[in-house]
């Protein structure tokens, strides 16, 4: 299995174990956490509470900047800077939740393929 | 050492797990992973040695389970994790006595690891100091509880502190009640194996027959009536000190069988026939003069010279009356305060009574002296008539002669010694001192002297 990909990154987690079965681990938890965070977004986008938003964002910000996944961290930021539920954030909640959802599959792949 | 606990309270799996992985690598630390604040509290019996807490907890936030955490374990450190820079509320934390403030960043887990080696760093330190402290305690109670200014005592004092500080014996000597068994204690109290056995023997208290397995101890069946192995009491010095005292009383024949136990530091039990080690320090104390016991033939020259050691002489009270009066104090305040009761003064005309006399009995006796007028004073003051130097009979008359009393001060001492001698029978009493029975009479109405 890679490391890198063009969406996300594995790098980070080979850094601190080459235990495969820690990358495993790390992965599928990973992988929990975007359905889920994508399932929380659907429902901010519904609920429009900022402060819900926040803490979400807060929540995912420390895996998804460590699994350099491509785009997010640049919403990541933006949404935090933001004091107001407006078109704009909107914007950026579905990027980001589309984004989860695409890489969601492609790691499923990975799992596969890495042998524990 | 025993495992450092580790609580990760953290509700993002992926990011706990992280932490959880990184900190495992040090094989002292047993971590675990918690996921919510309520979680951490219902663990917090199993007594942490350091919290991480994640600000952002689903159930309570950062500041509230440190709170939290805080009012159940005070002393825990806690260390807050957080993905938010907010710097109001990390300064919050830190007054409010949070270990470290650590922000989610690529860099956290080698802030973490370093901010927990600081931790456990300041923790030893912290717990040196303390135990410093304790010894340093336990050396200023023994130097309040030997009392004295004179030049004599000062210069006991810094022998001890020299004993104390090294492994050397010591041997003491002084007259009754001068004081010897309290250095004895000071020095191993101060020395550094004051956390093992202090064992104290007393030569002249153990029959003659008794004092060999008493010293050495016996295997079972060593001799009839052995039913049990006994250890003897060098055995039970091993890493402390063995205090002889009356080392003066020892019969040659023991002499020469200690002598050998200091050569050899060990020694087989009585019946038995194994070798057993011992490691103590020797402190002996005498109040005869022990070159002149060898001179005598009573004492071996050989096992003088091992005993010697650092010679502590400690001074009669007469050659140190500058102490007298504080020693008074001492034992006058010690009296107040054991029986609850408010200071007792001491006139100065007692105080010229007391500075009188020449004390044979020293120290020890002064302490009964002054207890005893602490008994007999009123409106808690000591007058010279509350003071009584000699309570009996062990004194003989030339020391009573030797005390500077008034002729009224003698016949009263003579009369109560007479009659305690013979159970309050005023009657013959009177006829043995050849005086008349209302003199006796007139003197315990009034107090002047009690029966017995
Ligand atoms: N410098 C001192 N300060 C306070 N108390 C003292 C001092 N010296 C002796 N004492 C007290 O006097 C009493 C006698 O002391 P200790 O038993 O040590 O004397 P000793 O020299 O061993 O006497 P002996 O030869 O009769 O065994 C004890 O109660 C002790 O606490
Ligand atoms: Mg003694």
């Amino acid at each position: 299995m890679r490391a890198d990909h063009a969406l996300y990154s594995y790098n980070y987690l080979y850094k601190i174990s080459d235990n495969p079965a820690f990358i495993h681990k790390m992965i599928s938890l990973f992988i929990n956490s975007v359905t889920e965070y994508a399932g929380d977004l659907q429902q901010l986008q519904e609920t429009k509470v900022l402060h819900d938003l926040k803490r979400t964002i807060h929540k995912l910000k420390p895996s998804v900047l460590s699994m350099e996944v491509t785009g997010a961290r640049e919403i990541i930021l933006m949404l935090e800077e933001k004091s107001v539920w407006d078109e704009d954030l909107e914007k950026l909640v579905e990027q980001l939740k589309g984004i989860f959802q695409q890489i969601k599959p492609m790691m499923e792949a990975d799992l596969t393929e890495l042998k524990i | 050492m025993l495992d450092f606990k580790i609580f990760i309270v953290e509700d993002d799996k992926w990011y706990g797990n992280l932490l959880h992985h990184f900190l495992s690598q040090n094989p002292d630390y047993e971590v675990t992973l918690i996921g919510s604040g309520k979680e951490c509290l219902a663990q917090l019996h199993r007594k942490p040695d350091l919290i991480t807490i994640d600000f952002g907890l689903p159930d309570m936030n950062g500041e509230e389970l440190y709170r939290k955490i805080k009012q159940a374990q005070p002393n825990v450190p806690v260390i807050i994790i957080s993905a938010q820079e907010k710097i109001t509320t990390a300064v919050d934390l830190l007054k409010m006595g949070a270990e470290d403030y650590l922000v989610k960043d690529e860099n956290t887990q080698q802030l973490l690891w370093k901010a927990i080696i600081r931790l456990r760093e300041n923790q030893s330190l912290k717990n040196e100091i303390t135990q410093l402290k304790a010894e340093l305690k336990t050396r200023y109670d023994y130097s309040t509880s030997i009392v004295g200014k004179s030049p004599a005592l000062q210069a006991v004092f810094r022998l001890i502190d020299k004993a104390a500080g090294s492994m050397i014996n010591v041997s003491i000597t002084g007259e009754t009640g001068t004081g010897k068994e309290l250095v004895a204690k000071a020095v191993h109290y101060n020395s550094n194996r004051s956390g093992h056995p202090y064992v104290a023997v007393n030569m002249a208290a153990i029959p003659k027959e008794l004092v060999e397995s008493e010293l050495f101890g016996y295997e079972k069946g060593a001799f009839t009536g052995a039913q049990n192995r006994k250890t003897g009491r060098f055995e039970e010095a091993n890493g402390g000190t063995l205090f002889l005292d009356e080392i003066g009383e020892m019969d040659l024949n023991i002499q020469s069988k200690l002598l050998r136990v200091l050569q050899e530091k060990e020694l087989i039990r009585l019946g038995g026939n194994s070798k057993i080690k011992l490691d103590f320090r020797l402190v002996v104390a005498t109040h005869k003069n022990l070159a002149d016991e060898v001179k005598k033939g009573n004492f071996r020259e050989d096992l003088y010279y091992r005993i010697v050691g650092l010679p502590i002489a400690l001074p009669p009270l007469r050659e140190r009356k500058d102490d007298l009066l504080l020693l008074t104090q001492f034992f006058l305040a010690n009296y107040c305060k054991e029986n609850k009761i408010p200071e007792i003064r001491v006139s100065p005309a007692s105080r010229e009574k007391l500075l009188s006399y020449n004390y044979p009995g020293n120290i020890r006796e002064l302490k009964s002296v002054i207890e005893l007028a602490a008994v007999m004073s009123e409106n808690n003051v000591i007058e010279p008539d509350d003071i009584t130097f000699l309570s009996g009979n062990n004194h003989d008359v030339d020391t009573v002669l030797n005390t500077e009393l008034t002729l009224r001060e003698y016949t009263r001492l003579i009369i109560r010694n007479y009659l305690k001698r013979y159970n309050d029978n005023v009657l013959l009493v009177a006829e043995k001192l050849d005086i008349g029975k209302s003199t006796i009479y007139k003197m315990l109405q009034t107090g002047e002297i009690e029966g017995a």
